[in-house]
């Protein structure tokens, strides 16, 4: 008998239209489609349209959020703090997704609150497969 | 009245045939004239000497400085004010000291000087007084606090358009693969020859990226400083390079003495990852690649680390520019972004030690790594305050 697999509900917040893309691209590609089924990906190409999303009826409640770093209107971070305030949004899963490879960045990332800080590669489709490794410990 | 044939100087002026009274003219024609603000003050609190260059050093008349011994110190700039007090201490306890800090000048205006502080020894071997000699350095230090600043500036500079160039890098590989991906079969191999090109460039163009980032952060990423054990970071290093080191079967050889030194860990992991990995990657094909790092015991408190290998070897004519970034020893023909030794030369300059290189063509390299020993035992007069200190 075939394993039920989990449905995963994703915004995507990333305010390059090209990465959102490739990202969108990556996560329904062949790999990660063995490890879960994606039910929707919910994109918002910056912060703003993002909480607006998260807070102003009518709410989204994914499952994962997955944030660039560095948006045109603000930092990724300050987004992963207000979900871990939130208590609706209290225990989504959260991942800083970004160029940057700076410690520091990371560090930040992390002290906010997100499960895992990754690094926009070229083999995207692994990286897909690593986000979605956190989300698959945490939903039922 | 001190006897002078015992110096050089003295033996010259006594070759000279000076009287008494000539050598006295001499002298205060030399006191008188010095760019210098010379002050002898003894050791019951009296200053027996004020050259009049300390009215241009400081716009008050040296009867200020007669008047009170530690007049010069209370000019001192209240930031300076210890470092001043610690180089007075040295020289009270009998040794010579240096230190670098700033006076408020009458008018106003902070100056940098340089004073030097020199015991005077009775014949016992007693303090009997202090010579300070202070010169005007303010020109120096202004152009060395501009220099660095503009290369803090570049640093950053070149650090923030690299990063800046990564999410563009990023889109390009990402949709050349997308095209492949699902329009390969139309494009044909005309078609697809030209997405590899791409592809390709934007590759080289990552690694550039990477490179810069790399530099920039060997040149300014702050240093946090302890006592490393070197061991544990060479093991570190062999460890992350497992796979490279078992697929060309290379022998490493470490010896058992690699001491505990002072230093930042992530930096020295970054030295020896650049120099193993070269090793590694820059080995020859016509015999199994053996890597030493080996301690070479020295005098001193410095310790000095030979990394060598029998590798290809790099070109005498190279040998110059080795550690400057972007020149490769052997062009385009081994990978790599030539800004590995580069990085090695800048982080162990901030680490305050030196990199050398010999080589033969052929036969392989040994990379000499200087650094500071690990702190030792405190001593009665800690060594680094008969230095100059220098903010």
């Amino acid at each position: 008998m075939e394993m039920v697999k989990p449905h995963l509900s994703i915004l995507l917040v990333d305010d390059n239209d090209g990465h959102r893309y490739l990202i969108r691209r990556a996560l329904a590609g062949a790999r990660t489609s063995k490890l879960m089924q994606i039910s929707a990906i919910t994109e918002a190409s910056s912060l703003s349209q993002a909480r607006e999303l998260l807070f102003t009826s009518p709410k989204i409640t994914p499952d994962l959020a997955i944030v660039d770093l560095n948006l045109g209107d603000g930092r990724g971070t300050a987004l992963i703090a207000e979900l871990r305030a939130s208590a609706q949004h209290h225990h989504t899963r959260a991942i800083i997704l970004s160029t940057s490879v700076l410690d520091s960045d990371r560090e930040e990332a992390l002290a906010v609150g997100a499960d895992r800080y990754v690094t926009k590669t070229e083999n995207l489709e692994l990286s897909a497969a690593e986000i979605l490794d956190i989300v698959a410990t945490g939903v039922s | 009245m001190k006897e002078l044939n015992y110096t050089e100087i003295g033996q010259h002026l006594s070759k000279a045939g000076l009287s008494a009274e000539e050598l006295l003219d001499l002298h205060e024609t030399m006191v008188s004239n010095i760019a210098a603000a010379v002050i002898y003050s003894l050791e019951d609190g009296r200053v027996a000497l004020c050259s009049p260059y300390a009215e241009v050093l400081t716009g008050f008349p040296t009867d200020y400085f007669y008047s009170d011994h530690r007049f010069f110190e209370s000019l001192c700039v209240e930031e300076d004010l210890d470092r001043f007090r610690r180089a007075r201490m040295i020289a009270e306890l009998g040794e010579d000291s240096l230190v670098r800090h700033r006076v408020n000048h009458q008018s106003g205006l902070q100056l940098w000087l340089e004073t030097r502080l020199v015991p005077v020894l009775t014949g016992d071997g007693e303090v009997e007084g202090i010579m300070s000699v202070s010169t005007d350095v303010t020109a120096l230090v202004c152009n060395q606090l501009q220099i660095e600043e503009q290369n803090r500036d570049l640093a950053d500079f070149a650090y923030m358009v690299s990063h800046d160039l990564k999410a563009p890098i990023f889109t390009i590989k990402g949709m050349a693969s997308a095209i492949a991906e699902d329009f390969g079969e139309q494009l044909g191999g005309e078609g697809n020859e030209l997405l590899n090109y791409i592809s390709a460039a934007a590759a080289r163009l990552e690694t550039l990226v990477a490179s810069v980032i790399e530099f920039s952060s060997a040149s300014s990423k702050p240093i946090k400083e302890s006592n490393v054990d070197l061991r544990r970071v060479v093991a570190d290093v062999i460890h992350d390079h497992a796979k490279q080191i078992e697929s060309c079967a290379a022998k490493i050889e470490i010896s058992n003495d690699l001491p505990t030194i002072k230093g930042d860990q992530v930096r020295l992991y970054q030295i020896f990852s650049n120099l193993i990995g070269n090793a590694i990657k820059y080995r020859s094909k016509d015999r199994p690649l053996v890597i030493s790092v080996t301690n070479r015991p020295i005098s001193g408190p410095r310790v000095l680390i030979e990394v060598s290998d029998n590798g290809l070897g790099i070109p005498a004519d190279k040998l110059e520019d080795i550690f400057r970034p972007y020149h490769r020893a052997h062009g385009s023909a081994i990978e790599g972004n030539g800004i590995g030794l580069a990085c090695v030369k800048k982080v162990v300059e901030r680490l305050r030690g030196t990199v050398s290189v010999k080589s033969t063509m052929g036969s392989g390299s040994s990379f000499f790594i200087t650094l500071p020993a690990a702190s030792s035992e405190p001593q009665a007069i800690p060594p680094e305050l008969t230095r100059c200190f220098e903010s």
